[in-house]
């Protein structure tokens, strides 16, 4: 009875035809776009991406020649921008979601299997960095760093590690109660070895989920600061960074402001999908509004 | 309970001094403070003399200690570019901020539980598809990109509507729906799952099965126990708008502590950065705090955890 429950929630409705219709193709085909052109962009792109050429510039999109989305105040290609700022918001994102992902499932981990004052002292950090208005303490700070790649990431690390730490810890308090978590610690094993081979696996789909939605947040994250002049410098290509400039042609050149934010509106959106997804297949019990 | 709330109270001041911590740590992230504010014309005197001025000379401890207790009074120290009290100029432009909140959060409440009711009423249907395609796409769109496409199609194609500034009704229109998009969709979301928790329970079916009419019994019955969480998280989202708010201020050159905090930045003003930051992370822990004592009040079960 149980067990026939547990199959049917695990897979919903339409989806049980077969392997093919239960991968989220919209995600799957957009971010390997999005990644794959990040690796490969510069070897594809019809032209230099940052190169200007005047007697170019303002070319609409669809025109036969070889502008497909047409070309900016510069006459930079927009297509070969909008592929280099797939790079850039890769790597922004993936590295971000990566080391602050990584901080804060340790502290959350330390602070929910150790619990005492290092649970006290590790939540009110995170209540902290929680409370702070993030898009402005990230002006800030990019401010006073000075804008950069590097910085941003910085910047976003230091303020996105405590959405991990709150939700994982929550499921570690969870978990320590659970009955192999006990037995363990009669067998002897040391916490350590608990924390990085008990408990880690148990939360490691949690952190999967997290982080897939977080890579859509952070997306926007840096092209919010871009876009604000205070992330990628000019003349590199961003997609925040092209929608600023773009905002200043607007009344005659539509498609500088709509590419950028197509591009960003697919792959957040994408990121959203799957993260949704991942959170039915992975754990059903994990629900956050 | 008194205890719940004096633990809440500790955690909340412990929360705030974190805060001020780092707020106060913000401008001295480079090293000098000074090197951010000076113009690169200003001599050697110069320095020397706003160094004083601004307490820089003293040891971090004593300047912070400056900091904290002139903050505890409201005294964030005179803002460079106004050349007045920091806590003025923010008391100046917050109203102008609330307006635009509230008509944001007014929007996405008249879209969001309209929305999120018939989602979960007509469960699996288009219109709940409909109503997810909504809450989705409202969390992958880009505040910034929402606001440019509004001016592009309603102040540059169609001419309806002014593209920046504050005046009329027809002022506040673009950038309220910009700002309150994200929320509407959010709202969707959680009306949705509060009235399908709500509706699966036992005495919405007694309710039917007296033969209540099902108008009534989703008006009265179900939406009345569904909207706690609703206005709960409108409230907080209320604080949460202030980050909006940066962007959406910033496009339509609306004058609100967002764009007064982009300004700031662009002009070196960190007093009224500050004050700013400050400002806000408290109104945030305040409403937080606020919030989790009302719960305990109506909820026995967290009192007597």
């Amino acid at each position: 009875m149980a067990e026939a429950a547990t199959v049917k929630l695990d897979v919903p409705g339409r989806r049980r035809h077969s392997w093919l219709s239960r991968i989220p193709w919209f995600s799957t085909v957009i971010l390997s776009a999005v990644i794959l052109l990040g690796i490969a962009g510069p070897f594809v792109v019809p032209h230099d991406p940052i190169e200007s050429n005047l007697m170019d510039s303002f070319t609409p999109p669809f025109q036969a020649g070889t502008y497909p989305l047409g070309t900016d105040n510069m006459g930079r290609d927009v297509l070969s921008r909008i592929v280099g700022g797939a790079r850039i918001s890769l790597i922004v994102g993936m590295t971000v979601v990566f080391v602050a992902g990584a901080l804060g499932t340790v502290l959350a981990m330390m602070a929910g299997f150790f619990g005492g004052w290092w649970d006290s002292v590790i939540m009110r950090v995170t209540d902290t960095f929680l409370s702070l208005p993030y898009l402005m303490v990230a002006l800030v700070m990019t401010a006073v760093l000075g804008p950069s790649v590097r910085n941003i990431i910085v910047v976003l690390v230091v303020i996105g590690w405590a959405g991990y730490a709150r939700v994982l810890r929550a499921e570690v308090l969870k978990m320590k109660e659970a009955d192999f978590i006990r037995l363990a610690i009669t067998a002897g094993a040391s916490r350590w070895k608990i924390l990085i081979k008990h408990i880690f696996p148990n939360v490691v789909n949690t952190l999967v989920v997290l982080a897939t939605l977080q890579l859509g947040t952070t997306i926007i994250a840096e092209a919010s600061l871009s876009f604000l002049g205070m992330g990628v410098p000019p003349p590199h290509p961003s997609w925040g960074l092209m929608l600023a400039q773009g905002r200043d042609y607007i009344t005659y050149a539509w498609w500088l402001c709509v590419w950028p934010g197509l591009a960003i509106m697919l792959t957040v959106l994408a990121c959203n999908l799957l993260g949704d997804w991942l959170r039915v297949r992975l754990d059903p019990k994990f629900r956050q509004l | 309970m008194q205890r719940y709330i004096l633990k809440r109270l500790f955690q909340a001041v412990i929360c705030l001094i974190g805060i001020s911590i780092i707020v106060f740590m913000l401008s001295r992230l480079s090293g000098d403070p000074l090197t951010l504010m000076m113009p690169p014309e200003a001599t050697k005197k110069d320095w020397d003399l706003m160094r004083a001025e601004l307490g820089l000379d003293k040891p971090i401890y004593v300047q912070y200690w400056k900091f904290i207790t002139g903050a505890a009074r409201g005294d964030f120290g005179e803002s460079i570019r106004w050349e007045r009290p920091c806590v003025e100029v923010f008391w100046e432009y917050f109203p102008n901020t609330l307006l635009l909140g509230f008509s944001a959060m007014l929007l996405s409440l008249m879209i969001g539980i309209p929305f999120g009711i018939l989602s979960a009423v007509k469960v699996d249907t288009w219109v709940d598809n409909f109503g997810k395609i909504f809450a989705l796409l409202g969390q992958s769109l880009p505040v910034f990109w929402v606001g440019i496409m509004l001016i592009l199609i309603f102040s540059v194609n169609l001419r309806w509507l002014p593209t920046s500034g504050m005046g009329g009704w027809e002022n506040l229109l673009m950038p309220a729906w910009t700002l309150g998009w994200y929320f509407a969709a959010a709202q969707t979301r959680l009306t949705r799952s509060a009235m399908l928790d709500v509706l699966d329970s036992e005495y919405i079916k007694l309710a039917r099965m007296k033969g209540v009419p099902e108008r009534s019994v989703i008006l009265k019955h179900a939406f009345k126990n569904a909207i706690l969480p609703v206005i709960t998280m409108a409230a907080l989202n209320l604080i949460v708008l202030l980050n909006g708010t940066v962007i959406t201020e910033t496009i339509f050159a609306w004058p609100g502590v967002g764009r007064l905090v982009v300004q700031a930045i662009f002009s070196r003003d960190y007093p009224v950065v500050q004050t700013c930051v400050f400002i806000a992370s408290t109104l945030f822990v305040t409403a937080n705090l606020v919030v989790d004592i009302l719960y305990m009040y109506l909820d026995s079960r967290i009192r007597y955890q």
